[in-house]
């Protein structure tokens, strides 16, 4: 249990690693963008269009880590109500459900990618870019989500902290 | 209404209720919904709505406006705000106690966040202002109103939100936040006057004297943060960048004053990427749920069916925003910004529409009764992060912030009362 645990985490922190040069190019091909248009006059038509790849990827692989940090947003309202042994109960519960959910969303994404791997779909932008290795990418993001959830729930189960204190606190629930 | 959208708000409201992460909670409203009333094929529309969801060219820039937030956190930009607007206010009724105000509202201009505003102000002026004897209420209080500006005043993260969801200018957002997001700081500012002048003795014996000399001397602290505003804009001005591009122009320049500042070290460029992703990878997730849910409402017809029920209530125009103002203080109370725009878009917008508002009209309203949900318990992040900063309790904050949260109220009013208040510069642009 506690390997499988502590494999979940380094897989997600993994992901929140790639999520987090995904961002550096993120910014590295706007700016190239940005840098080419007004000195050299010429526009890289991929530059945008796989930002926007790229944001996708940064946004669902930094989802288990982002869970594992108690940084995803929840009503605890009802939770809190309760003593404390009811409370883990239904917590167990709910994350139960919420890990069906992450399952039924990493599916639909891991389904869109798999039928743009074999139709070869490409973006109909001038770049012609092959999508499914984003998609790929994007879905992974959904699983690490779906892996953490599960955490989450074996860590109830044998009351441990489910969640870890960030040490990047306040600034990283910045909405 | 319906049964259909009855059993759908019932399945929403009990998957929130039973404490699902909203992102999922909306995702699996929309399963359930689309599986329990429409044979159609769920898992090809939720794959689909999530990679066009995330794919949006808008949303790029919201990574970026946390990123260039993160790196700023951690540079001295607001130790040089306070060092450079202290000389100037010792004039104005309750003296440095405006430095929040001024401070936030020039940080929010380069931040898209209410709770990073006041982190990165509150940090320096709430410790500077204790030191010098300012009423703990009146420095949280000042900082807690002033902090929401982040959302107000573009960049704004909530603006870049309801932008993808409304599918509304995200520019025209922008140019119609700015003079609200102005005026609300001066009503801020005359709140600490008001409440100075009623009670003396929130500010400290007036001691501290500035010749001219010192005033103009203390300028030279604006440099970073003006010339950082100043790249923003003068790239979207001259036509360099769009104002999509401006994020990572502003990313660039946030590096450049981080490095100048000595603040760039490979420790806090990692802290603040991870904090980035954290924090787009939660708003991500709704934004996935919530563009899923719309959907799946539009296909079950839940607006319409909601539009159906509130038209013989006859609100009219004023009465229906009315209601909706106390629908957003209700859910604000226990929801963050976010999370209530999101939850409630879907079938406000359409109302709002019909009802002849303009979205990008609705949409600062929205930002401004969603500050109000930064602070006011139990959840308000920006009162989380003030709470922390001055070691305080939630009660004590949301006590502190109750007169800059009745301006924000009366702020609404006036804004639909006189909506070329919002309407004139985005009018300007078109």
């Amino acid at each position: 249990m506690r390997s499988l645990l502590a494999a979940i985490d380094r897989l997600c922190a993994l992901g929140g690693a790639l999520a987090c040069a995904c961002l550096v190019v993120v910014v590295g091909l706007v700016l190239t963008e940005v840098i080419c248009r007004k000195f050299f006059g010429l526009s890289l038509d991929f530059a945008w269009e796989w930002a926007t790849y790229l944001t996708a990827v940064t946004f669902t692989l930094g989802m288990g880590r982002a869970l594992r940090f108690g940084q995803h947003v929840r009503v605890r309202m009802l939770l809190d109500l309760l003593a404390p042994r009811q409370a883990r109960i239904a917590d167990a519960v709910s994350v139960a459900i919420a890990l069906l959910l992450a399952l039924v969303f990493t599916w639909a994404i891991g389904h869109l990618a798999w039928v743009s791997r074999i139709d070869g779909t490409r973006s109909f932008l001038p770049s012609n870019t092959l999508l499914w290795p984003f998609q790929m990418a994007f879905a992974a993001g959904g699983a690490l989500l779906a892996l953490q959830l599960l955490a989450y729930l074996l860590r109830l189960i044998t009351n441990e902290a489910p969640e870890q204190a960030s040490a990047n606190a306040p600034l990283e629930r910045v909405d | 209404m319906t049964t259909t959208s009855l059993v759908v708000l019932g399945i929403l409201l009990l998957l929130l209720g039973s404490g699902i992460w909203i992102g999922l909670a909306l995702m699996g409203t929309g399963v359930l919904g689309l599986l329990i009333f429409r044979n159609m094929p769920v898992d090809v529309l939720l794959g689909q709505i999530a990679w066009n969801t995330s794919t949006i060219t808008e949303l790029v820039t919201l990574p970026l406006f946390v990123l260039m937030a993160e790196i700023l956190f951690r540079t001295r930009l607001a130790a040089s705000l306070f060092d450079a607007l202290a000389p100037w206010i010792t004039w104005i009724p309750g003296r440095l106690a405006h430095i929040n105000v001024i401070a936030c509202t020039m940080f929010a201009a380069v931040s898209g966040s209410s709770a990073a505003t006041a982190a990165t102000i509150g940090r320096i002026t709430i410790g500077e202002l204790l030191r010098r004897g300012y009423s703990k209420s009146l420095a949280m209080g000042s900082l807690a109103g002033a902090g929401t500006l982040g959302f107000l005043i573009p960049p704004s993260i909530v603006m870049v939100v309801y932008s993808v969801l409304a599918q509304v200018s995200l520019l025209d957002l922008f140019l119609a936040g700015i003079i609200p997001g102005i005026l609300l700081a001066a009503c801020f500012s005359l709140t600490i006057v008001g409440l100075v002048w009623w009670k003396p003795e929130l500010v400290p014996p007036d001691t501290e004297r500035f010749t001219w000399a010192q005033r103009i001397e203390s300028l030279k602290h604006l440099l970073p943060l003006t010339s950082l505003i100043g790249v923003i804009i003068g790239s979207m001005i001259f036509g360099w960048a769009t104002p999509n591009e401006a994020a990572a122009v502003g990313v660039a320049g946030a590096l450049v004053l981080a490095a100048f500042s000595g603040g760039l070290t490979v420790p806090n460029l990692r802290a603040a990427l991870t904090g980035a992703v954290a924090t787009s990878s939660m708003i991500a997730l709704i934004l996935i749920g919530a563009g899923f849910v719309s959907t799946a409402m539009s296909y079950l017809g839940v607006p319409q069916a909601v539009a159906n029920a509130v038209a013989p209530l006859q609100l009219g125009p004023l009465g229906l925003i009315a209601m909706l103002l106390v629908l957003y203080l209700i859910l604000g109370t226990a929801l963050d910004g976010i999370s209530c725009i999101v939850l409630t878009l879907p079938i406000v917008l359409p109302l709002v529409k019909a009802a002849g508002f303009d979205p990008v009209w609705f949409g600062i309203f929205l930002v401004v009764t969603v500050e109000m949900a930064e602070v006011t318990p139990p959840v308000g992040f920006c009162m989380f992060v003030i709470q922390g900063l001055a070691e305080s309790t939630t009660g004590e904050v949301a006590k502190a912030a109750l007169p800059f949260f009745l301006v924000m109220v009366l702020f609404s009013g006036l804004i639909v009362a006189f909506p070329s208040i919002v309407m004139w510069l985005p009018g300007l642009g078109r």
